[in-house]
């Protein structure tokens, strides 16, 4: 049976939209305080150097001038992500690894005077080789970017489940395909900015533009040699993060430490060429696979290797290159997978997490190689993965169990939408369009993916709790405050926690106000691998029941009742679904408000009388919720990445015009259909399912960070770097599967990262329906449709 | 050296003393401390600095603040009346257009620059006027239904005033 | 290495002068130093990157009448070098024989770039990819300047010499461009690609103008004139001699394609690889030179 809820699943604007929407919502950079100074960073114009000398003194000289740091006056503390690879230090110590590795930085009164300073410091450099290809930098005699990392190896994955040698010797079908990637941008709009400030009583608050205020409070307080206690992350409102957010940065680092040298406020702002150059986004793959499935099409292994270029530090790196293995293990019965990965380092911008993250090269290829077995095999694309997805309740080889999984339905639907839409499409027979030339042809695809609801383990080993929601009741009755660290960068985890902790509490979604993105308010993760939703709504959940509670108890003993025969609904006491006697209780609250005009009436107690009721039996009323998720996964190295508590799955079809004479391609439409679990806010689902559609079509067919021969980037500006603008955007029509995810807080599970998974093979799927052409590289410009088109000729032809 | 210059922002009249090489977006933020223009790129790639200039839309860090001597500029903090949402930011709430919002300023003087212009667009005309403002998070689509939203509702209001059709 | 691209421009002068007079004067007086301004889309651009930094800029947006499109007295038109993309784009005399110009100049970077950049922005910053050069080419265009000591007229054709180099004088100013009264069966395109579908540098574009008889089925002249394939705008006088008093045919329209490839030089960047600006140069000819004949009335025979 359908649970009928009155605040969940409804579609309320977010919290934060007006004031967004008139320009009152403030971002880092928005942030001004007294005696502010301003921070400029000197970043190595070199790929790859030893620095010989660094001169400040013409620097220092310069009026205006508060302070100037080098690796020489700062800690010599390594950090990064994963505590087993951390390798980065907040300003370079004796050689530059990429342009944009940080050598100085510099506090002044003003931005043009920093920007002078630090064109006046000199440094001497010896240049090195830079290691610039990813698939060559294990060769022999290839120079070493890190000490410790042999033959430039970052991270290496071996792993096998089942099987792989005998599926193999049974398969009908055996397959080999490849698949490679460019490296990306998250291009997220606000550039990152970090204003940092030491009080009086040596605490330090940091205004970030973060995606994560616990690990950078944690990163801070382990680099500058600080008790965790006199660290104070905020993030202000922040205009998108996407992943590269997640992990603190030399910058923020570097603006703390000028803070602490200058005992003033600084504030430090990237330019967009800045955000570029520190990178943290996806990574550039390079994928085989080689699939075999019996005679009916039923998958019976993958044998699957992936090169990752990781740039010139670790970053979230290892996890990315687990999560390029994993993430394969469903949403197909995959009875034996065999996975070796390897990252290396090179001499360019260090790579991250993304949206997706890890996974979305290794689904893209995955998706379009079923869909090229499925012609072998006369299946139609919709076939073939309707005889593989796995139900609700299977456990993958990998052993990440699928507690719900909407993946036949969401196949379903788009199905019955793509029949509705477009007779005959989806059939792998390509069709030339009406259009005035022959040389436009159309195609559709469809593809598959799924994604974790929140990481399984924390980023550095602990038994740590993943969040702590509190909620206080404010002593005048009435509303409730919900106090919570995670992070709103824009995907509406306010809102969501707002939408929990009123429907938990029987109260309307108004009379809910959330604080968050503050350490000092709660401790929480932070926005990443998609855990917001579950884990901190588990905890928003926990803390609106303990008040509840406590409410309930006083006004139970007030009535002279059972707790448990009350409930509070739509903002209302009930009495096994009655009123009950509550005259004394209306009678004092009147009396607290004599001569006001406005008084609570009708025919039932409210939150408002209730709650102050219990303030006024029990003083504060305070309840706190928290999260952690049960032990996980498998035993094998490296299991703990890709479990999660629940698995959001999604199937998306796309229609696509190629122009068979420039290489073109317009993406005409999308059906996309996600299973979220139970939708918190209808709205924001569909919002978060366009966004993954629309970075998805940027990495299909737009994005790549393109390099100069010397290690620059040739085109760190939004002009060069394609993003999709509205025109290159097609309809998209979003359809929301639900199914009741029993690991999440009123059944809800992930939307903001799964939803990425199958725009790119959809994409490619209605390439290859369209021309016959299988792209092997991402994205796939005109240039590489053409190439391809013209291989593939020639191919026919000989 | 700094230059005293007159400018209409947001219907008031203000004086500001500005360097040459001052900016349009810079003199909103940081001398009138109207930051709800954001800086995106600094190269007119992006569109958050967008604001209206004689009712232009206009990328304010391409603009010298100089060039706008004498002239009017509207800004995101120019839309509402108080608390009361100017009828495209009410249906950009209502749509769920926003999410992270640094696009948002800019893509609502985009979206008013067009209606003020066209009461009466088709969805093609929207995606075309929004083309120079970039957004990450919404895929444009509740982006371009609020525009239509508010065109509807707008132009609604205008019949209710008896105003043109 | 100072990484301020997009944060902060140098410093330097500011005018406004009110004529042109005025405005070549302030050019002249300051002997190279000085640079005019119209929208400043590429300018400020270039001076924030730290490419440029004139130590006075000499705007010309208080010039009465330099952005004003008006016929001129021959049945030709005389458009003012501040007139902006946007305004060009949407002008009603930009139609037919004319379209190349207005679709040209609605190709040009965003809406919102558009409504600052100006198309004698666009000719003088003299960038190889400039979208209003090749329309302007193919459409005869004089150009109108004026100096301290004077002002001339000069074929467009040829003007620009280089990338961000032109004929233009120190202390010149471009005032306008005037287009010839179009022949009776008149027609032109621009066609360009790009790999995203706004806010774009042109990839490869081509404008084509042709006119035909009055049997309208034999080419009397054509033009066409190429984007970013080679330093500069790029016309290709042997595709223009294939097609002149030639048949309106398919092979004719190949047989120009061809040629324009061939003259092509592109070179590799990190926009696209000269192979492909090659080889779509040929498509684009083909595009350009039908939409063109169709809007002169064409048919073929």
């Amino acid at each position: 049976m359908t649970r009928r809820y009155s605040v969940i699943g409804g579609r309320a604007p977010r919290l934060d939209a007006p004031e967004k929407a008139t320009g009152r919502a403030v971002y880092a950079d928005d942030l001004r305080r007294p005696g502010m100074l301003h921070g400029a960073l000197l970043q190595s114009p070199l790929a790859h150097a030893g620095i010989v000398r660094i001169d400040t003194s013409r620097a220092e000289r310069l009026p205006g001038v508060k302070a100037v740091l080098t690796a020489a006056d700062s800690p010599n503390v390594l950090f990064g992500v994963s505590p087993a690879r951390y390798d980065e230090t907040v300003f370079c110590r004796d050689k530059v690894r990429y342009v944009g590795d940080e050598i100085a930085a510099v506090a002044a009164v003003d931005i043009d005077t920093a920007l002078e300073a630090v064109a006046l410091i000199r440094v001497d450099y010896e240049p090195l080789e830079p290691v610039l290809d990813g698939t060559t930098a294990m060769e022999p005699g290839r120079p070493r970017i890190h000490e410790a990392y042999a033959d430039n190896v970052c991270a290496r994955v071996e792993q096998e489940f089942g099987d792989v040698e005998a599926a193999r010797r049974k398969a009908h079908v055996v397959r080999t395909d490849r698949m490679s990637s460019e490296m990306r941008n998250a291009a997220f709009l606000e550039p990152q900015c970090a204003l940092a400030e030491f009080g009086f009583d040596g605490r330090l608050t940091l205004w970030t533009s973060t995606q994560s205020p616990h690990y950078v409070a944690r990163t801070v307080a382990m680099v500058l040699g600080m008790p965790e206690h006199k660290v104070r992350v905020v993030m202000p409102r922040v205009g998108g993060g996407f992943g590269p957010k997640a992990a603190a940065s030399s910058m923020e680092l570097a603006t703390c430490l000028l803070a602490r040298a200058t005992g003033r406020p600084v504030k430090t702002v990237f330019t967009r060429e800045q955000v570029f150059l520190h990178g943290r986004s996806r990574h550039e793959f390079h994928h085989t696979m080689t699939t075999g499935v019996d005679r009916d099409g039923k998958l019976l292994f993958l044998d699957h290797e992936v090169l990752l270029d990781g740039g010139a530090y670790a970053s979230f790196g290892i996890a990315t290159v687990y999560y390029a293995g994993s993430l394969l293990g469903g949403p197909y019965r995959l009875p034996n997978m065999r996975f070796r990965g390897v990252r290396v380092v090179t001499n360019k911008p260090a790579c991250g997490a993304q949206r997706g993250h890890g996974g979305v090269t290794a689904r893209a290829l995955f998706e379009l190689q079923l869909n090229l077995i499925a012609r072998e095999l006369g299946l139609d694309p919709f076939e073939i993965r309707l005889r593989n997805v796995m139900e609700t309740g299977e456990t993958t080889c990998n052993d990440l169990n699928m507690s719900s999984l909407g993946m036949r339905e969401c196949l379903d639907v788009v199905r019955e939408r793509l029949r509705r839409a477009a007779p005959g499409a989806g059939t792998g027979t390509s069709t030339s369009t009406s259009t005035s030339t022959s040389t436009c042809v159309r195609g559709w695809g469809v593809a598959c993916g799924f994604f974790v609801s929140g990481a399984g383990y924390p980023i550095y080993r602990s038994r740590t709790h993943h969040c702590t929601v509190v909620i206080r009741v404010p002593e005048s009755g009435g509303g409730i405050e919900l106090q919570t660290g995670a992070a709103e960068i824009g995907q509406g985890c306010e809102t969501a926690m707002a939408t929990i902790a009123a429907e938990t509490l029987g109260i309307p979604l108004d009379a809910v106000r959330v604080r968050s993105g503050d350490t000092d308010l709660a401790l929480d993760l932070g926005a990443y691998s998609s855990r917001t939703t579950l884990m901190t709504g588990h905890a928003a959940r926990e803390a609106a029941e303990s008040v509840k509670r406590q409410i309930l108890e006083v006004v139970a003993a007030a009535m002279k009742v059972a707790p448990e025969d009350l409930d509070i609904l739509d903002g209302v006491v009930l009495v096994r679904g009655g009123a009950g006697s509550f005259d004394p209780i209306r009678a004092e609250y009147a009396q607290e408000h004599r001569g006001w005009p406005v008084q609570p009436s009708g025919p039932y107690l409210t939150f408002a009388e209730a709650s102050r009721l219990a303030f006024l039996e029990r003083g504060a009323i305070v309840g706190t919720g928290k999260y952690r998720p049960p032990p996980l996964g498998g035993r094998f190295k490296g299991a703990a990445v890709g479990t999660s508590p629940a698995y959001g799955c999604s199937a998306q079809a796309a229609e696509v015009i190629v122009d068979t004479e420039t290489g073109q391609v317009r993406v005409e439409r999308i059906v996309a259909a996600h299973d979220c679990g139970r939708a918190i806010n209808m709205t924001q689902v569909e919002g978060q399912m366009h966004g993954c559609v629309s970075m998805g079509l940027g990495e299909a067919l737009l994005e790549e960070v393109t390099f100069a021969p010397d290690g620059r980037i040739a085109n760190a500006n939004l002009a060069d770097y394609r993003i999709p603008t509205a025109l290159d955007m097609p309809q998209i029509d979003a359809l929301v599967v639900e199914s009741d995810e029993p690991n999440g807080p009123f059944g809800a599970k992930e939307v903001g990262e799964g939803g990425i998974m199958p725009t790119i093979p959809a994409i490619l799927g209605a390439i290859h329906d369209a021309t016959g052409l299988a792209v092997d590289e991402l994205p796939a410009s005109p240039e590489r449709i053409l190439e391809g088109l013209r291989r593939l000729r020639e191919r026919e032809s000989g | 050296m700094k230059r005293l210059m007159e400018v209409t922002v947001n219907d008031l009249r203000r004086e500001v003393a500005v360097e040459p090489r001052r900016t349009l977006i810079e003199m909103l933020r940081e001398d009138l401390d109207l930051t709800g223009t954001k800086h995106g790129c600094g190269q007119g790639d992006c569109g958050a600095c967008l604001v209206l200039l004689d009712g232009m839309p206009v990328n304010s860090c391409l603009v010298l603040a100089l060039e706008a001597a004498g002239r009017e500029v509207t800004t995101i903090e120019g839309l509402a009346d108080g608390t009361r949402l100017h009828p495209i930011q009410q249906a950009f709430v209502d749509a769920g257009a926003i999410q992270c919002g640094f696009c948002t300023p800019g893509m609502v003087l985009s979206a008013k620059a067009l209606l003020d212009r066209n009461p009466s667009p088709t969805e093609r005309d929207v995606r075309v006027a929004i083309s120079g403002n970039l957004c990450r998070c919404t895929g444009y689509q509740k982006i371009v239904e609020a525009t239509l939203t508010a065109a509807e509702r707008m132009r609604g209001r205008a019949s209710d005033r008896g105003g043109a059709p | 290495m100072t990484l301020a691209a997009g944060m902060t421009l140098p410093r330097f002068s500011f005018e406004a002068p009110d004529g042109v007079g005025a405005a070549c004067s302030l050019l002249a007086q300051a002997r190279g130093d000085a640079r005019p301004m119209a929208g400043g889309t590429d300018l400020l651009v270039k001076m924030k990157a730290g490419l440029l930094a004139p130590k006075v800029i000499v705007s010309l947006a208080r010039v009465p009448g330099l952005d004003a499109v008006e016929p001129s007295a021959d049945g030709g038109l005389r458009i003012g070098a501040l007139a902006s993309m946007a305004t060009l784009a949407a002008h009603p005399t930009l139609r037919g024989p004319r379209a190349a110009l207005a679709e040209g100049a609605g190709s040009v970077g965003g809406p919102i770039v558009r409504n600052r950049a100006t198309i004698g922005g666009n000719i003088v910053s003299a960038r190889p990819c400039a979208d209003t050069a090749p329309p302007l080419i193919a459409l005869g265009a004089r150009l109108h300047l004026a100096g301290a000591t004077g002002r001339r007229v000069a074929d467009i054709d040829g003007f620009i010499t280089g990338p961000g180099e032109t004929r233009i004088g120190e202390a010149e100013i471009l005032t306008a461009f005037e287009l010839p009264r179009p022949s009776p069966h008149a027609g032109s395109c621009y066609v360009k690609i790009t790999r995203r579908a706004a806010m774009e540098v042109t990839v490869v574009g081509c404008a084509a103008a042709v006119d035909l008889d009055d049997d309208l089925r034999t080419i009397r002249s054509a033009r066409i004139v190429l984007a970013s394939v080679a330093p500069t705008p790029l016309r290709v006088p042997a595709a223009e001699a294939t097609l002149a008093g030639a048949s309106v045919s398919e092979g004719a329209i190949d047989a120009a394609a061809v040629a324009a490839r061939d003259a092509a030089a592109p070179i590799d960047d990190h926009r696209a690889p000269a192979w492909y600006r090659r080889e779509v140069t040929a498509v684009i000819v083909r595009r350009a030179l039908r939409a063109a004949i169709e809007r002169a009335g064409g048919t073929a025979s």
